[in-house]
């Protein structure tokens, strides 16, 4: 086939969209607007993650670190540290499950 | 063709404001455009319209980095084309496409054909592109439907110089197999 044949061919080769496409993508595009707005919402878990972190610390350095003896309303810390370092660890684990949980969330926004 | 550019530049002005009117009027533009290069590489209408949405999506959040330095559909098509891509990637097979309903073929011009066989004429053109490799159909479409520069081709395929030369000619030559192969001697009245 000759240039200008391939070319009027082509001429009638554009392909129309299905009705209410532009309907259906505004309506997307405030959806995806919508799922922005939730998304704003990971500066919390950081703030969780950031305070899971701190308990963490405190924690490894409260059991194993060098800490002076000392007392706090007639309760010796030194004896109760292994409970605090539970309870820190359950902190720690609880922060770092709302984490998973609302990352988990937000993946099933995004997806639908 | 400068008059539609410019008339993108003013909406793409509007639309970065956040002018909804102006970013719909920009689709209405382009939709079918977009939607033809991305069934050139897909070869089914309706993953290709969904190709098309997920790239004007794109487009709208990411509208605030288009720094004019090149036309708005090149950039447009580009990320259709590479939208389109990835989910060509993702398939990892060529859906075939569907005709008949599904498939409408603009109708602008003028044609002294009746209805029936423009319809006829529409769906065997499209077969035969749907037969071609996805760069022969999406080149072919650029350089003849609408009427791009190979260097203008360049920067929205990201193909070379002579990947896009190569493709036209082996497209041409397939196009044209393609056609005498579905309509022998009625071929001639196409043409």
């Amino acid at each position: 086939m000759k240039e200008e044949q391939i070319k009027k061919v082509l001429k009638e080769s554009e392909i129309r969209t299905s009705d209410g496409f532009t309907d259906r993508l505004m309506q997307r595009i405030e959806q995806e607007e919508e799922k922005t707005a939730i998304i704003q919402i990971p500066p919390l878990s950081y703030a969780i993650f950031a305070l899971a972190a701190l308990l963490l610390v405190m924690g490894i350095y409260l059991y194993f670190g060098d800490v002076p003896s000392f007392s706090i309303a007639n309760i010796r810390m030194g004896a109760i540290k292994t409970p605090i370092f539970l309870g820190l660890s359950f902190l720690v684990l609880a922060g770092m499950n709302q984490i998973l949980k609302t990352n988990r969330s937000m993946y099933t926004i995004m997806k639908n | 063709m400068e008059d539609r550019d410019s008339k993108d530049i003013a909406l793409v002005a509007k639309s970065m404001q956040g002018n909804k009117e102006a970013f719909r009027e920009l689709v209405e533009i382009h939709k079918n455009a977009s939607l033809s290069l991305a069934c050139s590489i897909l070869k089914n209408q309706v993953v290709a319209e969904d190709a098309v949405q997920t790239a004007f999506i794109k487009v709208y959040q990411k509208m605030h980095t288009f720094k004019q330095r090149s036309k708005f559909s090149t950039w447009l098509y580009r990320i259709v084309i590479n939208t389109s891509y990835n989910i060509l990637k993702q398939q990892k097979k060529y859906v075939e496409i569907e005709t008949g309903e599904t498939l409408r073929i603009e109708t602008e011009g003028e044609h002294n054909d009746t209805p029936l066989m423009q319809q006829e004429k529409r769906k065997y053109i499209c077969l035969a592109l749907n037969d071609l490799n996805p760069d022969e159909a999406l080149v072919l479409r650029l350089f003849y439907l609408y009427e791009y520069k190979i260097s203008e081709i360049q920067k929205i395929t990201g193909f070379s110089n002579s990947k896009i030369k190569v493709n036209l000619h082996r497209g041409r030559k397939n196009m044209g197999d393609r056609l005498k192969k579905l309509l022998g001697n009625e071929l001639k009245e196409i043409i």
